[in-house]
C-alpha cells in the first residue's frame, strides 16, 4: 500500500501541532508543511520586542530547522500555495510546482482586516503581521517619530506600549468600531483610554478616520470626520486579523468568513482539512460557525484536525468567552460569530 | 444553399483575406475571443479596445453602439459576462482585462451624438409594435428599424427606459446618460406612444390587427415572494417597488435599521438607497455565502465600504410585528446535504434568532407580467426562449417578459436576436447572417511588459460625498491615462497566429520562446463530425510529426513566435464577426 503524504498549507502554530501529532501517528507517512515565509515558525508576539532591539530574529524562533529533519517532516519555505485542485488532489505553487497529497490540512491563518470603508487609504497603512513586516518597520524605527494608531486591537495595544518607550509620539484614534470583533462597553472603553494614556499616548475617541494623503516630505496627513488634521511618519493600521482565504474563493471549498469546516474540521471534501485562524468551524451547540484567532486556538484545532485525519472523531471546543479580563489585554483568543 | 467553404487559413497564402459562414469559422469566434463570444450582444471587445489604444474613442464607442446600443449605460452598469471568460483572468495570467470601465472610457470621451455605424435596409413597407421601452424592446425596435420597418414602440410608463430607469439608482447609472442614449436609438423615426398599459388601452389581438408583427417586452415587474408569515406588514418593501418610488422621487421613510433581504443587484441597490434614504444600520441577508452572490466583486466592495453588512447563511422564516414590522425571524445555515456535491444549504434546527429592524426589504427577485394579454388569447402562452416565437402567429415575445430576470445585456442581445426572426416572418427569408472576416495583420504592436500592468482600479467618490443626493454618482470614470493603459492590457484576441506548415522547418524556436506552450507539433489533426472546429494529436516523436500548430485557446497573441521566426512561416490573421446581408437585399440610404 502506498504510503500516505500529509501536505500542510501553512508554518504557525496550527500546522506545527498537527504535524506533531500526525508523525506520532504515522511514522511512516510522508510529511510536507508548506509556507510562503522564508522564516521558521516563529513567536509572532515577540515581534514587537524584535523591532525594538530586544530580541534578535533568532530569538523568536520556536523550533529549529533540525527539528524537522530529525522528525522526517519536509519544511518547505518561501513557497506560495497559489491554487489547489480538490479533485485531483494537487496543490499549486507560485513557481509552477504540483504538490500531490493524500491528506490535506490548510492553516493559512489570518491577514491584516482592512475594512473596506478604509480600502482606499491600505497603500498608506503600516500593519504589522509577519517577521518580514516587522523587520522593514525595524529598519525604519529611527526615522519615525511620530504615528496615528487607527483601528486599534489587541496586538496595537501591546504595539504602542513598546513604540511609546522609544520616545516616539503615538495618537490612537478610537472609533466605534474599535477594538472589532469585540464590542467594547462605555467602561471597557475608558479603561483602555485610561490605560493607554497612561503609558503616555494620545488618544481620540469617538472621531472617525475620514481621509489620508500623503505628504510631499513624506509622511502622511490624517484628517478626521470632526475635522482633526494630524501629521505623522507613519500610520498604524490594528483592525484585527481576518481568515487569509480569498485565493481559494472558487475552488470548490465553501468559504464564507473563513473555510467551512464541520465541528470536526473537516471541508466538505474527503481529507480535506483546515485548522487554526483560517477556519470557520460549525459548532453543534451553538448552531453557528465561529472563526478564532489566535495562538492557543490554533495550536488546539491543529491537534484536533491531526487526530482526525489520523481517524478519529475529535470535536473542536470553543475558546473561553470571556474575551478581557478586567486587569488589561491578556487574553490573545478572540473569536467572533456572524451576526 | 449557405455557403459551407471553410476557410483552412493555415494552408492559406498569407495575404489570404475573405469570409466564411462555416460552422467551424464560427465558432473560431467562441474559441478564439472568449469575450465576444460571451457577450449576449455579441460586442466586438478586442475592436474597441484596439480603437481607444490608438486614441480613436468615438470609433470605440460606434462600435459598441452598433452592436451593444447603450455603451455609456453598460459601460455602468454591465453584469460583465465578458470579464469573466477574458483570457487574461485565466490562471497565471492575471485580472481579466477591464473591459467595462473602458466602455465606459469611450462613452466618457467620444464626442456627443454620434451616427450609426449599421448598414440599413431600404423601406419595407411594414410595420411592427413593440410593447415595453426597456432594454429589450428598446433593442428590439432599433433592430427591426434598421430592417426598414416602421416601428412603433408602446409603454405603460412616460418615459422610455423600463427597468433602466425605475430599477436602477441614479448613483449608479445618470439619468442624463441614460436618457441621451436612449433618445439617440429612437430617433431613427420609431413612433412612441408612451402611458399606454397592454390590458387598459391596449390589447395584444388590436396590436396585432395594426402592425405586421407584436413583439411583447414587457418585463419582470410583478416582485417573487418569500412566502412567509407577516410578509404584507407595513413597512416591509418589495426591492423593485421601492426602486421605483425612490426612482420616481418619493423619499420613503425607512428609520434607521433596515434588513434587506437577497443578495442580486436589487438588493444591493436598496440596500445602498437605503443608506442614502438615511438608515444607519443596513444588513444584506443572504442564505447562501458571498461568493454566490451574482453581482459583481466591485459592487460588493462599493457596497461594503458605505458600511453596509453582509450577513451570509440565514435564511428568514418570519417578519415579527404586529402593525408594522419590528424584525425578522431567521433560521441559520449550514452546507450540508453530499459531501463534495454543489453548494447545497441546509436549515440548521433550532437555530432561530431575531434582528430588530424598522424597515425590511424583500429583494428576491421578480417574474414577468403575464396577466391581461385579451380575451381572446390562452392564458398560458409559452414562448420559445430562444426565438421569442409563440402559438399566435405574428406575436413575438423578447427579454425578461419570456426569459425571467436578467440583466440588461440579456435583454438586449435578446431584444435583437428576436427583431431577426420578427424580420424573417415578417418578410418570408433571412436577410441577414452572421459572416467571420479574415483579413492579414501585422505582428501585435503589444509589448511583451504591458502584459504585466495591473488592472486599473475604477476611481470612485469618498463615501460621505456619495451620501448626499440619491443622483451623485459613485464612479468617477478612468482617467486619459489609466484608461489608455488599461487599453494596453488587452491581449488582442482578435489577431489569430498560423504556421503555415509547407515553409515550416520545424526548427522550433518559436517553440522555445512561446511563454504559455501553445505552439505544439502534432501528428495529425481530425475534423470534429460536426463541422465544428478542428483537434490534433500532440506528439514528441520525430517521425510521426505531420505539423505544428498554435493552439488559439491559449495563445496570448504575444507574437514572439513571429518575432524569432527564421522562414518568416507564421502569419497573422484579424478575425471579426459581421452582419451580412443576403443575396437578393438591396442597400439603403444611410
Amino acid at each position: 500500500m502506498q504510503s500516505e503524504h500529509y501536505v500542510i498549507i501553512g508554518n504557525g502554530p496550527a500546522a506545527n501541532s498537527a504535524a506533531d501529532i500526525l508523525r506520532k501517528g504515522d511514522p511512516d507517512a510522508r510529511i510536507t508543511l508548506i509556507s510562503d515565509e522564508f522564516f521558521p515558525y516563529y513567536h509572532r508576539h515577540l515581534l514587537r520586542h524584535y523591532i525594538l532591539g530586544k530580541k534578535s530574529k533568532e530569538d523568536l524562533i520556536v523550533r529549529p530547522i533540525s527539528y524537522y529533519r530529525e522528525n522526517r517532516i519536509r519544511l518547505r519555505l518561501g513557497q506560495k500555495v497559489v491554487r489547489i485542485d480538490l479533485q485531483t488532489r494537487t496543490v499549486f505553487l507560485a513557481h509552477m510546482e504540483k504538490v500531490h497529497y493524500t491528506r490535506l490540512l490548510i492553516c493559512l491563518g489570518g491577514k491584516p482586516r482592512i475594512p473596506e470603508i478604509h480600502y482606499v487609504y491600505s497603500e498608506y497603512f503600516t500593519a504589522i503581521k509577519t517577521i518580514d513586516d516587522a523587520e522593514a518597520f525595524r529598519e525604519q524605527l529611527p526615522g519615525i517619530r511620530s504615528m496615528v494608531i487607527v483601528g486599534g486591537d489587541l496586538i496595537s495595544v501591546k504595539m504602542a506600549a513598546s513604540f511609546l518607550e522609544t520616545g516616539m509620539n503615538v495618537r490612537f484614534l478610537i472609533d466605534e468600531d474599535a477594538f472589532w470583533p469585540l464590542k467594547l462597553d462605555d467602561d471597557q472603553r475608558r479603561d483602555f483610554t485610561e490605560r493607554l494614556s497612561a503609558r503616555g499616548a494620545e488618544v481620540i475617541s469617538g472621531d472617525v478616520l475620514a481621509g489620508v494623503e500623503p505628504e510631499t516630505e513624506g509622511g502622511f496627513r490624517v484628517r478626521t470626520r470632526n475635522g482633526l488634521s494630524l501629521s505623522c511618519d507613519r500610520i498604524g493600521a490594528f483592525f484585527g486579523l481576518i481568515p487569509d482565504v480569498d485565493f481559494l474563493v472558487g475552488s470548490g471549498l465553501d468559504i464564507d468568513r473563513g473555510i467551512l469546516v464541520n465541528e470536526y474540521l473537516q471541508t466538505q471534501f474527503e481529507g480535506v482539512y483546515a485548522a487554526g485562524d483560517c477556519a470557520q468551524v460549525y459548532n453543534p451547540d451553538l448552531k453557528n460557525y465561529w472563526v478564532s484567532i489566535g495562538w492557543d486556538n490554533a495550536l488546539h484545532l491543529g491537534q484536533i484536525a491531526a487526530h482526525n485525519i489520523l481517524g478519529s472523531d475529535k470535536t473542536a471546543d470553543l475558546p473561553p468567552l470571556n474575551l478581557l479580563n478586567s486587569d488589561g489585554v491578556k487574553v490573545q483568543t478572540a473569536w467572533w460569530r456572524d451576526l | 444553399m449557405p455557403d459551407h467553404s471553410k476557410v483552412n487559413i493555415a494552408t492559406s497564402r498569407p495575404d489570404f483575406q475573405g469570409e466564411s459562414t462555416h460552422p467551424s469559422d464560427i465558432d473560431s469566434i467562441r474559441t478564439n475571443i472568449p469575450c465576444q463570444w460571451a457577450c449576449p450582444a455579441g460586442t466586438d471587445v478586442p475592436g474597441y479596445i484596439e480603437a481607444i489604444y490608438s486614441g480613436d474613442h468615438a470609433g470605440a464607442y460606434a462600435i459598441n453602439r452598433s452592436c451593444n446600443m447603450l455603451p455609456g449605460v453598460l459601460g455602468r452598469i454591465c453584469s460583465r459576462p465578458c470579464e469573466d471568460v477574458c483570457r487574461h483572468g485565466e490562471i497565471g495570467l492575471g485580472e481579466p482585462v477591464a473591459i467595462c470601465h473602458l466602455k465606459r472610457f469611450a462613452a466618457d470621451h467620444a464626442p456627443g451624438e454620434q451616427l450609426l455605424a449599421s448598414v440599413m435596409f431600404p423601406e419595407s413597407g411594414k410595420t411592427a409594435g413593440v410593447v415595453g421601452a426597456g432594454p429589450a424592446g428598446i433593442a428590439a425596435a432599433h433592430t427591426l428599424s434598421i430592417f426598414g420597418h416602421r416601428v412603433t414602440l408602446y409603454d405603460a410608463f412616460n418615459e422610455p427606459g423600463g427597468m433602466m430607469l425605475y430599477g436602477i439608482p441614479d448613483f449608479r447609472l445618470p439619468r442624463d446618460i441614460l436618457n441621451r442614449e436612449i433618445r439617440n436609438l429612437l430617433r431613427m423615426g420609431i413612433e412612441r406612444i408612451m402611458g399606454v398599459r397592454l390590458g387598459k388601452e391596449l390589447t395584444v389581438r388590436h396590436l396585432l390587427d395594426k402592425h405586421d408583427a407584436v413583439v411583447l417586452a414587457m418585463g419582470c415587474y410583478r416582485p417573487r415572494m418569500l412566502g412567509i408569515p407577516g410578509e404584507n406588514l407595513p413597512g416591509v418593501f418589495a426591492g423593485l417597488d421601492l426602486m421605483m418610488r425612490v426612482n420616481g422621487g418619493e423619499t420613503p421613510r425607512i428609520g434607521d435599521t433596515v434588513l434587506v433581504i437577497g443578495g442580486g443587484f436589487t438588493a444591493m441597490d436598496c440596500a445602498r438607497t437605503a443608506r442614502r434614504l438615511g438608515a444607519k444600520n443596513v444588513s444584506i441577508c443572504i442564505r447562501n455565502v458571498a461568493e454566490d452572490l451574482t453581482v459583481t466583486k466591485d459592487e460588493i466592495r462599493e457596497t461594503k465600504r458605505e458600511g453596509i453588512r453582509i450577513a451570509s447563511l440565514v435564511s428568514s422564516t418570519e417578519m415579527i410585528g404586529t402593525d408594522r414590522v419590528k424584525g425578522v425571524k431567521f433560521k441559520r445555515n449550514r452546507f450540508g446535504g453530499a459531501r463534495g456535491s454543489s453548494r447545497s444549504v441546509v436549515p440548521i434546527e433550532d437555530s432561530d434568532f431575531v434582528l430588530q429592524a424598522d424597515s425590511v426589504i424583500s429583494a428576491i427577485g421578480q417574474k414577468p407580467w403575464r396577466a391581461d394579454l385579451g380575451p381572446d388569447l390562452p392564458e398560458d402562452l409559452q414562448f420559445d426562449l430562444e426565438t421569442g416565437r409563440c402559438s399566435v402567429e405574428r406575436l413575438f415575445g423578447a427579454g425578461d417578459f419570456v426569459r425571467g430576470a436578467s440583466t440588461v445585456i440579456e435583454c438586449i442581445g435578446h431584444g435583437k436576436q428576436v427583431a431577426e426572426i420578427v424580420d424573417e416572418a415578417i418578410m418570408g427569408r433571412r436577410r441577414r447572417e452572421k459572416v467571420v472576416w479574415f483579413q492579414p495583420a501585422e505582428n501585435t504592436h503589444r509589448k511583451r511588459t504591458w502584459d504585466f500592468i495591473e488592472r486599473q482600479e475604477m476611481p470612485v467618490l469618498e463615501v460621505t460625498e456619495r451620501m448626499v443626493s440619491q443622483d451623485t454618482e459613485v464612479e468617477t470614470g478612468l482617467s486619459p491615462d489609466a484608461g489608455l493603459e488599461e487599453s494596453r492590457r488587452c491581449y488582442l484576441c482578435h489577431l489569430r497566429y498560423e504556421i503555415r506548415i509547407p515553409d515550416c522547418i520545424f526548427c522550433r524556436w518559436c517553440i522555445d520562446v512561446c511563454p504559455r506552450n501553445c505552439i505544439e507539433l502534432t501528428g495529425g489533426f481530425d475534423s470534429g463530425s460536426d463541422l465544428s472546429g478542428e483537434t490534433w494529436r500532440p506528439t514528441t516523436r520525430w517521425n510521426e510529426i505531420a505539423g505544428i500548430v498554435i493552439d488559439s485557446e491559449r495563445c496570448i497573441r504575444c507574437g514572439e513566435c513571429l518575432r524569432v521566426c527564421p522562414t518568416r512561416c507564421i502569419h497573422v490573421f484579424k478575425v471579426t464577426l459581421h452582419d451580412r446581408m443576403l443575396p437578393g437585399t438591396r442597400e439603403g440610404e444611410n
